[in-house]
């Protein structure tokens, strides 16, 4: 009897041991790894988790794996033991270069009471990397072609850089795949840059302008992406957003007069033909001007004026000041037709009637920031390999190799990539073909 | 001994009866007095409060903010309070840190706020864009001098301490115009310098807007603009000239900056609150609970985080250039390893807070992988520097260095 007591006291603690662990087990934990990037990173994990784990092996590219983690090992042999459709996979959590949980990985081996119901996420139409990610939905999902569809190209950095237009060219495109009178809405976060592509950009924009509704959607727009702005058919701003101060520079001071004279014409120009008052182009270029306006109260209709003794009733731009409008005040001068903080109130402000998202605007923008990034911290590299190639042969070849390099990077970015190298981007590849050429002579010479 | 196996399961039954107990009256209120607290507590207006403090651009960036954004979601508050304390000419996190040689320890020129405005306005509308709108968001500025005076404004319900100042936010205005080559550069950069401050303080517009609040920004963020101001019933209305009764700034060569007294009794700000009650008073809320959320850990951790890990910086870059110089004869492949080493370090402390690298004046991952090739280079040729020339000067160190 006593025997039989003790035994069942063995046999409860037994299970009681075996469930502790099993809950254990089933505990989530922390599970660190290197990034593609070399940083460290962590994920939580737990036994049962649907991954897809990217992970390198010797000198090939990082690979993939999708699965159901089995068994985790932060002992010893770090590892995650996957159970996937080709059967249990180890990956070494050293070999592991990015870890994504996925939910809605279908799974054979999960049982349908397991799996968690839906997420929903509210999305945050205002953040672009937000609206980036649905984005990649609404590609996959067919197109609704009864309503509008509302392209947000998202223009950031500086002109002919990041914001090129070629970005613009292709979500013209993609509005044209959908059929005319489209929406496209450029955001525009800049602060200027190449008035040579600002001059591409009006070309591609009033093109477009014949076929679908261009939007200006300002954050902040200054110099040439303020020329951008004016180039659409409307504009609108986001709260606190501001636009004006198009002085056309060379380096840190005005163009000489010709060009200045030249590129004001080209402003009066762009104003009139978008029924804008062509008396705003001197003050948007140059300080020495004068605007005021007044607005009758009953027909809301204005008068500019650009007189010394400033007769209207606001003043605009004076000596000392360029001409800027901000959301306040551009919408009450009807330069803007509203203030919208997401593309509803947006599509709402432009009376757009039924509408989607569509087109792959943000990750255009986010492709085009990327590829900076990298163009940039490549470009620090080639210019150390540049300075420190002495001059013997293998010198020369090297640097024959690093401005081959160069040209091919200016294939796909010119401007990010001239730039980089101090260049004007007009004359940069025939220089640097220049000094191949050169390079290629002086090999020559020397055997 | 027998007796006692025999009773061992009635003992630990006992034992797990009264754990059961034990527990379950720890979980049960604690009679009446206990039922009124949580009543009370569930009347009670929950407020949350977010320290935005320290050095725009490195103590206060946005990429901290967002694990606070989530922590507020998670808590669900009625009120956020945010605790602005940032000043170009005081340590606002350790005032009575007085050394005995050199008086008060506040380097001014490695403190001051970095004119960081895209920041400033990504973390302004961050807190627009993610918190929901049914939660009231209260600045309560503790200091706000520089830059961050931008964001001493962003808010529509703005209060202050008594010994808050707010204003001189200029600097980034100054060194814009100091970029331009003549008058219309200068005037086109120094504008939109401005119109970036500006674009911050819009979120302070309230509705009604007073229709004279940006005479006080153009003050504030342009020198030589003045300030006078006279009382309109409660509303002031304000002027870039010295003709109104109560003249602000007659100081044409410096911004503008105002106590928490002035902003109170020209009703710029909405009151002053020495504590958290009485702010909670002001804001008419006398029965509130503070929600303990994240946010101060956040703050504090990723304060001390990117200044240790600044101080490990140049420790590493010091001892990367002492064995730079000692790399010769037979200790060259040794001193090289430990440099190797040094710089390693340094790569991982820039790499793990982007600040340091601000500090540091820029110097990036990319420049360090650059020096860790170098360093390969030479490894490999048992050479000094490659390229020849004498050196060329080597790599570009941290500012001030």
């Amino acid at each position: 009897m006593n025997k039989s007591r003790i035994l069942m006291l063995l046999l409860v603690s037994i299970i009681g041991c075996h469930l502790a662990s099993a809950e254990l087990l089933a505990q989530s934990v922390r599970v660190p790894y290197k990034n593609l990037d070399g940083q460290r990173e962590s994920i939580r994990l737990q036994q049962g988790d649907q991954v897809s784990i990217q992970f390198v092996s010797g000198r090939k590219a990082p690979q993939g794996i999708t699965g159901e983690i089995k068994e985790i090992s932060l002992q010893r042999g770090k590892f995650i033991k996957l159970s996937t459709a080709e059967g249990d996979q180890i990956v070494f959590l050293d070999a592991i270069r990015s870890i994504e949980k996925s939910d809605d990985v279908d799974s054979p081996m999960k049982d349908v009471k397991d799996v968690p119901a839906p997420k929903v996420e509210k999305e945050d139409a205002k953040s672009p990397e937000a609206t980036a990610s649905s984005e990649k939905n609404t590609a996959d999902q067919p197109a609704d072609l009864s309503k509008k569809g509302m392209f947000v190209l998202r223009l950031t950095g500086m002109v002919g850089e990041e914001f090129r237009p070629e970005e613009i060219e292709e979500i013209v495109a993609q509005a044209d795949a959908r059929g005319p009178g489209q929406v496209i809405v450029l955001e525009i976060n800049s602060g200027g840059g190449s008035v040579a592509e600002g001059m591409k950009i009006r070309d591609v924009i009033l093109d477009a302008c014949k076929r679908h509704r261009m939007v200006a959607w300002i954050e902040y727009a200054v110099s040439c992406a303020s020329w951008t702005a004016l180039c659409c058919d409307e504009i609108v701003f986001k709260k606190g957003g501001y636009t004006g101060g198009i002085t056309i520079m060379n380096g840190r001071t005005t163009a000489p007069e010709a060009t200045v004279i030249w590129w004001i014409g080209e402003l009066q120009q762009l104003l009139r033909k978008k029924n804008r008052p062509a008396a705003w182009a001197l003050p948007f270029v140059l300080e020495d001007s004068y605007l005021s306006a007044t607005k009758d109260p009953d027909t809301g209709s204005i008068e500019w004026f650009t007189d010394q003794e400033q007769t209207g009733e606001m003043m605009f731009s004076e000596p000392g000041k360029n001409l800027y409008f901000d959301y306040e005040n551009g919408v009450e001068w009807n330069l803007a037709v509203g203030v919208a903080q997401n593309e509803e109130e947006l599509a709402e402000l432009l009376k757009i009637g039924d509408w989607e998202p569509a087109g792959t605007g943000r990750k255009l923008n986010t492709d085009m920031v990327e590829a900076k990034k990298r163009v940039n911290s490549e470009a620090q590299e080639l210019q150390y390999e540049l300075q420190n190639a002495g001059n013997g042969i293998s010198g020369i070849n090297k640097r024959i190799k690093v401005y081959k390099r160069f040209l091919v990077i200016m294939r796909q970015y010119p401007n990010i990539a001239a730039n980089s190298l101090g260049m004007n981007p007009k004359y940069a590849k025939k220089r640097i073909e220049e000094m191949i050429e050169d390079l290629e002579w002086q090999k020559r010479q020397m055997r | 001994m027998m007796t006692s196996v025999r009773k061992l399961p009635l003992v630990c039954l006992a034992f797990l009866l009264a754990g059961s107990a034990w527990s379950l009256a720890a979980l049960a209120p604690d009679g009446v007095d206990a039922q009124a607290d949580l009543d009370t507590q569930e009347d009670s207006v929950r407020v949350y409060v977010v320290p935005i403090r320290g050095q725009v651009g490195t103590d206060i960036v946005p990429r901290i903010y967002e694990e606070v954004i989530e922590d507020i979601k998670e808590q669900k508050p009625d009120i956020v309070v945010f605790e602005l304390e940032s000043s170009d000419e005081r340590n606002v996190y350790d005032d009575n840190f007085v050394d005995i040689y050199e008086g008060e320890v506040f380097d001014e020129q490695r403190e001051r706020s970095m004119l960081m405005v895209p920041e400033m306005t990504e973390l302004r509308v961050m807190f627009d864009d993610k918190l929901p709108g049914d939660m009231k968001q209260v600045l309560w500025v503790h200091d706000a001098v520089g830059a961050s005076s931008a964001l001493g404004l962003a808010w529509c319900d703005f209060y202050m301490t008594p010994d808050a100042k707010i204003g001189n936010m200029g600097a980034s205005v100054r060194r814009s115009r100091g970029a331009a080559g003549d008058s219309n550069v200068e005037a086109k950069f120094g504008q939109a310098a401005f119109q970036g401050l500006v674009r911050i303080t819009a979120y302070g517009d309230c509705d009604p807007m007073n229709p004279t609040r940006r005479k006080l920004i153009n003050a504030m963020a342009m020198p030589e603009m003045s300030l006078s101001v006279f009382m309109m019933g409660r509303q002031y209305m304000m002027a870039n000239h010295k003709e109104y009764e109560t003249v602000l700034d007659a100081n044409d060569e410096m911004e503008c900056r105002l106590t928490a007294e002035m902003c109170d009794d020209l009703c710029i700000s909405d009151g002053t609150a020495e504590s958290i009650e009485d702010l909670m008073v002001l804001l008419g809320e006398r029965q509130f609970m503070l929600v303990e959320g994240k946010a101060g850990q956040i703050v504090a951790d990723h304060y001390e985080g990117w200044r240790d890990a600044y101080a490990r910086a140049i420790d590493a870059y010091q001892s990367y250039q002492k064995w730079m110089k000692r790399a010769s004869g037979k200790n060259f492949r040794s001193s090289l390893s430990k440099a190797e080493k040094a710089l390693k370090s340094l790569r991982s402390n820039v790499m793990r807070y982007p600040e340091v690298s601000r500090r540091m004046g820029g110097l990036t991952t990319d420049r360090i992988d650059i020096m860790l090739r170098e360093l390969e280079k030479m490894k490999r040729s048992g050479k000094g520097r490659p390229g020849g020339g004498g050196g060329g000067g080597g790599p570009r160190g941290p500012a001030g260095s």
